[in-house]
């Protein structure tokens, strides 16, 4: 077991290595990271507007369930940093020669499940870094106005989730979030190992796309059900499921699992048959 | 700069732009109109105006245009460069001229890519619904602000002059979008990159940053081709893009020059 973690650790350590070095991976993190600047910034002022006082839970929870308020486009620019998976570099070749083919998988979904962590994290400090000096001290759920004058506010902290704590608040919508992008990670893997990689990417780009593109209020309630982006925070969720938000959520999570377990099953077909070539794509010259 | 020209204007890549950023108007348009079509009598369906703006104003058109200007002809830079052609290019003209000729290419490609995308969406929703007519309809009335361009225009030939400004606006936007991406391409010679970096100027610019930073607001990117147009506004946008354009060209120039020199 300790030479398999062994293994692993290393095959995973190489990976990222080569991962943060990529112009696509520091573009578009640079991007990103300005992107969370500039929604923590506009969230600074919507507490001071409003006068709200708000606990450290509350924040990250809106931060959280909303995906850093650009879904969408931080979506789209985390696919684009995560667009050649497995890295086509030579060095995998060299990786293959000493483990194995399950090995070699098992690593490449482990740096799948790491990125989208370490993004949400990364992402998380810097606006809650931002926001730290709006923050009044104290436990459980505010988000109240402390200006008598402010008749109207939207409603930030929805009925449905002031019921349960900020800490289980914030692991369900840590896990809808990392479930979106692992799944969009582990769908770009599959069709890169099938020797598509361009497809993965393609289909990921189109959900993106018509999720912005299209007015879903024109459509019926069942096809608006089944986009994808739909499920990928708490904030989309009960937007979906008005009054049955928690019962929800739950049922999605286990819908992400089997269709991650499928993905996986799939990808150990793959690995274990195909005949495995690296050739560099987004090589700068 | 006809072979540029020619290579830009027959390339499939052009066409895939074209048709990318007509799909996307669809997006508001199609769904509106098949529910109107099921719901609606004639009188009060949406007029062509609406459902030809519904997308610009409403839909996502106004985040993918930077993404599918770049792909009309730009994206070919990356091309050039992986090829090597483009050192030879420069070794039988110029800096100045390979720039000049691959700028206007990209240039006249991404603004026709885009702004014919939209002429033919135009011409296509003007056939299937009513032209906008707020007299015999009016229910087609479209409640612009009245200091607007757009107030004044709207009664001229079906909105015919409304249709016209935005199709130039975003075809001179798109052009500049273009000339970003070959900025952006010549120091990072990646496609996807360089399709993107212009969308992710955009996005910046359009989510505020110059005022969290700064504290200046600066138009909006989208000002050519949105609502609430009046002459200054858009003679400040006109601003913006002629700053942008101009610094994507200095950038694109030095790229160039650097790697004709020590590539």
């Amino acid at each position: 077991m300790r030479k398999y973690l062994r293994s692993i650790r290393a095959l995973v350590r190489g990976q990222i290595s080569d991962w943060v070095h990529s112009p696509r991976t520091v573009i578009m993190i640079l991007i990103i990271i300005i992107l969370a600047y500039i929604n923590g910034k506009s969230f600074e002022k919507t507490l001071a507007d409003y006068s709200l006082t708000s606990h450290a839970g509350d924040a990250l929870y809106i931060y959280l369930s909303r995906a850093f308020g650009n879904l969408l486009m931080i979506s789209a620019y985390f696919l684009i940093m995560m667009s050649e998976i497995p890295r086509r570099i030579p060095a995998q070749l060299s990786m293959l020669m000493r483990t194995t083919r399950l090995k070699w998988l098992h690593a490449q979904i482990l740096f799948c499940a790491l990125i989208p962590l370490l993004m949400i994290g990364m992402l998380s400090l810097l606006s809650m870094a931002l926001t730290f000096p709006y923050l009044t001290p104290g436990s459980g759920w505010s988000m109240m106005s402390s200006d008598p004058g402010v008749l109207y506010m939207p409603e930030f902290i929805p009925e449905f989730i002031r019921a349960i704590s900020p800490l289980q608040a914030n692991l369900l919508a840590l896990a809808m979030l990392f479930a979106f992008w692992f799944t969009m990670v582990l769908v770009i893997l599959l069709f890169s190992l099938a020797g598509k990689p361009n497809v993965g990417l393609i289909i990921y780009v189109s959900i993106l796309m018509l999720a912005l593109t299209l007015t879903w209020e024109s459509f019926p309630p069942w096809l608006r059900a089944v986009i994808p982006t739909n499920y990928a925070t708490l904030a989309n969720i009960s937007a979906l499921f008005p009054g049955q938000e928690l019962s929800t959520v739950p049922i999605v999570l286990l819908i992400y699992a089997a269709v991650d377990a499928l993905l996986i099953g799939g990808m150990i077909l793959i690995v274990k048959r195909m005949d495995m070539q690296f050739t560099r794509k987004d090589m700068a010259v | 700069m006809r072979k540029e020209l020619k290579r830009a204007f027959t390339s499939p890549m052009f066409f895939l732009s074209a048709l990318v950023f007509f799909l996307t108007l669809q997006g508001y348009a199609l769904p509106v109109y098949l529910d109107n079509l099921a719901h609606e009598p004639l009188k009060f369906r949406e007029s062509a105006l609406t459902l030809s703006l519904g997308g610009i104003f409403f839909g996502g058109a106004i985040l993918l245009q930077p993404f599918c200007s770049p792909t009309a002809h730009a994206v070919s830079q990356v091309d050039d460069l992986r090829s090597g052609i483009m050192r030879w290019s420069v070794l039988r003209s110029s800096v100045g001229s390979y720039v000049t000729r691959k700028a206007l290419a990209s240039f006249w490609a991404a603004a026709a890519a885009i702004g014919g995308a939209f002429a033919v969406h135009v011409i296509v929703w003007n056939l299937l619904a009513l032209p906008y007519d707020p007299i015999a309809y009016p229910n087609h009335e479209v409640p612009f602000r009245e200091d607007t361009l757009f107030f004044a225009w709207a009664p001229l030939a079906h909105a015919l002059p409304i249709y016209l400004h935005i199709m130039l606006g975003l075809a001179f936007s798109a052009g500049v979008w273009s000339i970003t991406a070959l900025a952006s391409a010549v120091w990072v010679p990646d496609k996807l990159l360089a399709v993107t970096i212009p969308a992710c100027v955009y996005q910046l610019w359009s989510g505020g940053l110059s005022y969290y930073l700064f504290g200046v607001r600066l138009i909006s990117p989208a000002t050519l081709f949105n609502d609430g147009q009046t002459m200054d506004r858009v003679g400040e946008a006109l601003l913006a893009y002629g700053v942008l354009l101009s610094l994507s060209l200095i950038v694109y120039y030095a790229g160039i020059k650097r790697r004709a020199c020590y590539a």
